[in-house]
């Protein structure tokens, strides 16, 4: 029996653990992917906004970790087959992937076309399966015992407010993937999580085309604790199911909403 | 000795530097490694057994002093042609060998399930289809290089037992045939191996240690198969081992199969061709 404490930055280190964020040009993405790499992983900025993943990538380097950009159109299996083969290639494997790309477009149930449906289908929830699909082969055939993230929503288990019923029956989709990857990728020692943001304000969301949302409805989710969440609070969520420490973890929702489900 | 540097130098520069070898873990795929290694060529070595490429690579680089690239992956998935394609895209391929093969001896078409066939059609149609998609524009673009097939007597004619492996080597066949006439005026070379049965351990494993080989037709050993298959690349487009059925008549039916393409060529040329 040793007196010594457990090393808190051990059970954290990603050293020498190459990650690949998907959507990190901007928003979360981006804050999951300076986390990842404070923690020592060489990340991948994949994006479909080329320029955007540059500039991530060159900022993640100037703080003094390793990032490089990759072209990404979630919505094309070409485009995620191409990323993860270049990936593995480029920086010799693959051990976390962070799931987060997606878009929020919004429109009330009434008024909803086939079409964004459809598309909300292919970038949200077909364009992650794709990601797990091909992470699932790479780490398999390396060996790897990965780590897969999800970035779902809160929204995905209880309504917030109107215009995201397809947005959101996406992020349920995400959910039973989760379970179900893990359930298939258990016996090869990959865990397969998700983490479901309450309201968090980023780029990407105020871009996103749809009904504003009104003064009543932002007073309506300010969350118990307070404030509204951060893309920081999401990406702490993220590197606790990446780091080392949480391997014994799998098929599970970390809900960071601010107790805003608890109410 | 000066012939057979003057010979690899000739084999590198039409073939080099990289070959990349599908299913090469053992068996055929492991001698195509061996034999293209020992002709310079620096090999990617495609499987879903990491640990015997590994081996493989590591006795590759000692012997003949080659580069190696590993790459684990399962070539029967979907969508395997294109990942393998981008994990090479980096280095100059001059040939790829499609070698891996799923076969399924023995089940009548009804007994096997179609999901056991659709994985016979992925390894053997769609994998080798994507990938020589991939690889082949770089060659054209170079004037040079190789697309290897590895078919298989079944592909001339139906065969009990062995449906979907038969009809999908039949494509891979007629594939071969149509990328030489295309590929072949511009430098790239392709060969479809008619093989008969191969003497390696899949083989013996799917027989079982009990197979009567006296009823069996003559088996190649993989080196000489290798040998002869890369004798073969540079005339194309189909290459027949005399054996089975085709045993009296091997020549003769490659010599048909090619001038049939060749006339065939002009047909299309009539067809296609803007005057």
């Amino acid at each position: 029996m040793t007196n010594e404490l457990p090393r808190i930055d051990k059970l954290y280190d990603l050293s020498g653990q190459v990650a690949i964020v998907t959507g990190a040009a901007e928003g979360m993405g981006r804050e999951i992917a300076r986390y990842l790499a404070a923690a020592g992983a060489d990340v991948a900025v994949a994006d479909i906004n080329r320029p955007g993943a540059e500039q991530a990538a060159a900022e993640i380097n100037e703080g003094g970790g390793r990032g490089r950009a990759y072209d990404l159109d979630q919505s094309k299996e070409d485009s995620v087959v191409d990323m993860v083969s270049a990936v593995r290639r480029d920086m010799g494997g693959l051990h976390i992937l962070v799931n987060n790309a997606g878009i929020q477009d919004r429109e009330v149930l009434e008024n909803t076309s086939v079409a964004l449906w459809d598309k909300l289908q292919a970038v949200n929830l077909r364009g992650p399966f794709l990601c797990v699909r091909e992470a699932a082969r790479v780490m398999r055939a390396d060996g790897t015992r990965g780590r897969i993230i999800n970035i779902s929503s809160m929204g995905s288990l209880h309504p917030i407010f109107e215009g995201l019923v397809a947005y959101n029956a996406t992020k349920a989709g995400i959910n039973a993937l989760t379970r179900n990857a893990a359930f298939e990728l258990a016996a090869d020692g990959i865990t397969v999580n998700a983490v479901l943001p309450g309201a968090t304000p980023t780029e990407g969301q105020a871009r996103a085309p749809g009904p504003p949302v009104d003064e009543e409805t932002i007073r309506h989710m300010m969350p118990p604790l307070g404030r509204a969440g951060t893309p920081g609070d999401i990406a702490n969520a993220v590197l606790f199911f990446a780091a080392p420490g949480a391997s014994h973890v799998t098929a599970q929702f970390l809900v960071v909403d601010g107790g805003h489900l608890n109410r | 000795m000066k012939d057979d540097s003057r010979n690899a130098e000739a084999f590198q520069k039409q073939y080099g530097p990289w070959a990349v070898i599908g299913g090469a873990s053992d068996g055929t795929g492991e001698e195509f490694a061996r034999q293209l290694a020992a002709k310079g060529l620096n090999c990617v070595l495609v499987s879903r057994r990491r640990p015997m490429l590994e081996k493989l690579a590591g006795e590759l680089r000692d012997e003949s002093g080659i580069e190696t690239r590993i790459l684990a992956m399962d070539l029967s998935l979907a969508a395997a042609g294109r990942q393998l394609c981008t994990a090479v895209a980096d280095l100059e391929v001059g040939l790829f060998v499609a070698n891996a093969g799923a076969g399924i001896g023995g089940l009548s078409f009804v007994d096997g399930s179609l999901e056991q066939w659709q994985t016979a059609v992925n390894m053997n149609i769609h994998t080798p289809m994507e990938a020589c998609h991939g690889l082949a524009e770089a060659m054209l673009e170079r004037g040079r290089g190789g697309l290897l097939l590895m078919g298989s007597g079944v592909a001339l004619g139906g065969q009990p037992g062995v449906a979907v492996y038969a009809a999908s080597k039949a494509f891979s066949l007629t594939l071969a045939e149509s990328m030489w006439a295309e590929f072949k005026p511009r430098g790239v070379d392709v060969l479809n191996v008619v093989a008969p049965l191969i003497n390696t351990p899949k083989l013996r494993q799917g027989f079982g240690e009990d197979m009567d080989v006296s009823r069996l037709p003559a088996m190649v050993e993989p080196d000489e198969l290798v040998r002869i298959a890369l004798e073969q690349l540079p005339e194309g487009p189909c290459y027949i081992f005399p054996a089975g059925p085709e045993e009296g008549i091997a020549g003769e039916v490659t010599e048909r199969r090619r001038a049939r393409v060749e006339a065939a060529t002009e047909i299309a040329r009539a067809m296609f061709e803007k005057s």
